[in-house]
């Protein structure tokens, strides 16, 4: 896979323009988002082949918005980043604490592309 | 036994002077102050100087005090006094001195302040049981009592004696060893106000002293008059403490003694013998109540002062363990910003590394970082603020800055139990005379209440509504309403009680403190529950204008 499009879905500006970025300067192509909804809207766009979903959303936690994505039939791979200390609920996910190394978000965001 | 320091053997050498000087003058004065045919002093400062140097200086140099005030009395004696009675007297007083310091080491917590009741208590009895023991062995009681000395019998030679030095204790050596504890620091730290406080108490303490003892024997028909000496003498006591009450007392034995040495006064109708009696009979029971109340008032203020300190910990406390509670929060905080940093950061050395770095997405970036280093430099400096232990520090305040310092701390908690918050801040308010990190701590304990409120409140309807307006013209009001579980029905102040709480965690200190802020800051704090749901807490503050 030469160029990976990846949904970044994180309601702090900074954070989402800083890892968009990101992800741009190695050479992925991006998507920002601020909340589950307006991810859920992008869906009829352009499917991404990826989501960096941040944890706590304003409209719904990041977890809930992947299980109503699975309910739909909608498999997306996502790496789920939080600035929270407690990960316990998403053992299933690759939970990633924020502030989030360049190395291990790649890393990340291969493995669940190479798992699909 | 000296130190080597010369500096110090000179400033011993001039205090070992100084002392043989005021023994000396106290000598003389105590000779020259005695009624016609007696060889008893009314009152033996010498004694009180000898017993003041005492408890001044270390029992390794008690020698030394003892030597130069045997070699002064010897000096200041002798015209007078064969060598046998002088050296007699020497040992006698020495014993006695020597005793009482003694038994003030032991029991009176030294050094002497004066300050508790105990120390007064202990000091009046100990200098004069002491003083009436060691009279036994002086002289004069001595040789009355072998019928020696013609003109007393030995209880009445006794009396006079014991008497004398006990007067002498008692009014002269606080007031030496006070101030040669603190020297003049005590009048430096006066404030202005103090300072004229204390020039009011001086000068209706002499006027009082002269009239009463500088007037002709008329008014002894008057006794009642002497009354007149408390007022100004309790005014001394209550707000001078112990030093300047004792030194008002020895103004005051001084105008008497004066007066009735001129045969001016109350007691100038009496014999002489009764005027001596009388004069001391005055100063003994006037000082011990006046240096009680001194003490009792002392006591009070150093009560008062530590409940204030006390109570200042633990309101910092309280913040430390708000602080806490917000930590999770505060952290979560911190990571954005950090998170952005480090992806920006890490996104230009990548694109330098892969040469697409171009000069405008680069300065961009960098932008971004000093921004986002900058908010959380706020946050730990907002945090710093609140948790920092100081000084309390009133000045005026606007309560809008208040209110918004406490939402921004309390930002990252309300984000993630999803409260919105509606605030009415205008910043017209007038503003309020307070300590602005308290201020705060009372705010954001409020928030914190009404978030903790709303837990079995549905997540949409979790609203906090910030109210502030000006109540009417001397008050501003804050309004914090919240949507939750309200208070206790019939017990809406029971919440303000300490250790009382609702929740599993917590101290249920926050209302409490909160409370006893305002109360401090002359405001009232309280709650009512709202006509729908939730309650509503309200903080009157008085403006500055």
């Amino acid at each position: 896979m030469t160029s990976p499009y990846v949904a970044i879905v994180e309601d702090d500006d900074s954070v989402r323009v800083a890892l968009g970025r990101l992800c741009r300067a190695y050479g992925m192509s991006t998507r920002e988002l601020a909340t589950a909804h307006e991810l859920v809207a992008s869906l009829t766009e352009r499917r991404p082949d990826c989501v960096v979903l941040d944890l706590q959303l304003p409209d719904c936690d990041g977890l809930d918005a992947d299980e109503w994505l699975r309910e739909r039939g909608i498999e997306l791979p996502v790496v789920i980043i939080t600035g929270r200390d407690d990960t316990k609920r998403s053992s299933e996910h690759v939970v990633l604490p924020k502030p989030v190394d360049d190395t291990t978000l790649l890393a990340a965001i291969r493995n669940v592309l190479n798992g699909r | 036994m000296w130190p080597h320091l010369s500096k110090n053997r000179v400033s011993r050498i001039a205090w070992l002077g100084a002392l043989a000087l005021g023994y000396y003058v106290a000598v003389r004065l105590g000779l020259s102050f005695r009624f016609q045919n007696s060889i008893i002093g009314v009152v033996w400062i010498a004694n009180a100087v000898l017993l003041a140097a005492l408890l001044l200086t270390p029992v390794a140099r008690w020698p030394w005090v003892l030597a130069v005030t045997a070699v002064t009395h010897l000096a200041a004696m002798l015209p007078d006094a064969a060598l046998w009675r002088a050296l007699w007297q020497i040992g006698i007083n020495a014993a006695l001195t020597t005793t009482t310091a003694l038994v003030l080491r032991r029991f009176a917590d030294l050094p002497l302040t004066l300050a508790t009741r105990r120390q007064v208590l202990v000091y009046t009895v100990a200098s004069f049981a002491l003083a009436a023991l060691f009279a036994l062995g002086t002289p004069i009681v001595v040789r009355s009592a072998l019928g020696l000395e013609p003109s007393y019998t030995h209880a009445v030679a006794w009396l006079r004696v014991a008497l004398s030095n006990g007067a002498a204790l008692l009014l002269v050596t606080p007031v030496i060893v006070l101030w040669g504890q603190h020297g003049l620091t005590p009048l430096e730290r006066l404030t202005p106000r103090a300072m004229l406080e204390g020039g009011a108490i001086v000068v209706c303490l002499f006027t009082v002293g002269f009239v009463l003892f500088g007037t002709g024997s008329e008014i002894a028909r008057f006794p009642a008059l002497l009354m007149l000496i408390f007022p100004p003498l309790l005014w001394a006591a209550v707000r001078l403490g112990p030093l300047g009450a004792s030194t008002a007392l020895l103004g005051i034995a001084a105008v008497s003694a004066w007066g009735t040495a001129g045969q001016l006064g109350p007691f100038v109708a009496f014999s002489d013998a009764t005027k001596v009696l009388s004069l001391q009979l005055f100063w003994i029971t006037m000082s011990t109540p006046i240096l009680l109340l001194a003490a009792v008032i002392r006591e009070r203020e150093q009560a008062e002062s530590s409940l204030l300190t006390l109570r200042q910990h633990l309101t910092h406390a309280t913040r430390v363990a708000t602080a806490g509670e917000l930590s999770g929060a505060l952290a979560h905080e911190l990571r954005q910003p950090l998170t952005a940093i480090l992806a920006n950061a890490q996104a230009a050395r990548t694109l330098l590394d892969k040469g697409f770095a171009d000069a405008d997405e680069l300065r961009m970036i960098l932008d971004d970082i000093a921004l986002q280093d900058r908010y959380a430099a706020d946050v730990i400096t907002r945090l710093r603020a609140f948790v920092q232990e100081r000084e309390p520090h009133f000045e005026p305040i606007a309560l809008d800055v208040v209110v918004r310092d406490a939402l921004a701390l309390t930002k990252a908690l309300l984000d993630r139990i999803g409260v919105s918050v509606d605030a009415d801040l205008p910043p017209d308010v007038p503003r309020v005379w307070g300590d602005a990190v308290q201020l705060v701590q009372v705010v954001l304990n409020l928030i914190l209440n009404a978030c903790e409120s709303m837990y079995h409140t549905p997540a949409p309807e979790r609203r906090l509504r910030v109210e502030l307006a000006r109540n009417d013209t001397h008050f501003v009001e804050l309004a914090i309403a919240d949507r939750g579980d309200g208070l206790p029905l019939g017990a809406q102040d029971k919440v303000f009680e300490p250790f009382f709480t609702t929740k599993e965690t917590g101290l249920g200190l926050g209302l409490a403190i909160g409370r006893s802020i305002v109360t401090a800051h002359g405001g009232r704090l309280w709650g009512e529950n709202n006509e729908g749901r939730g309650a509503t807490f309200r903080v009157l503050l008085r403006a500055t204008a």
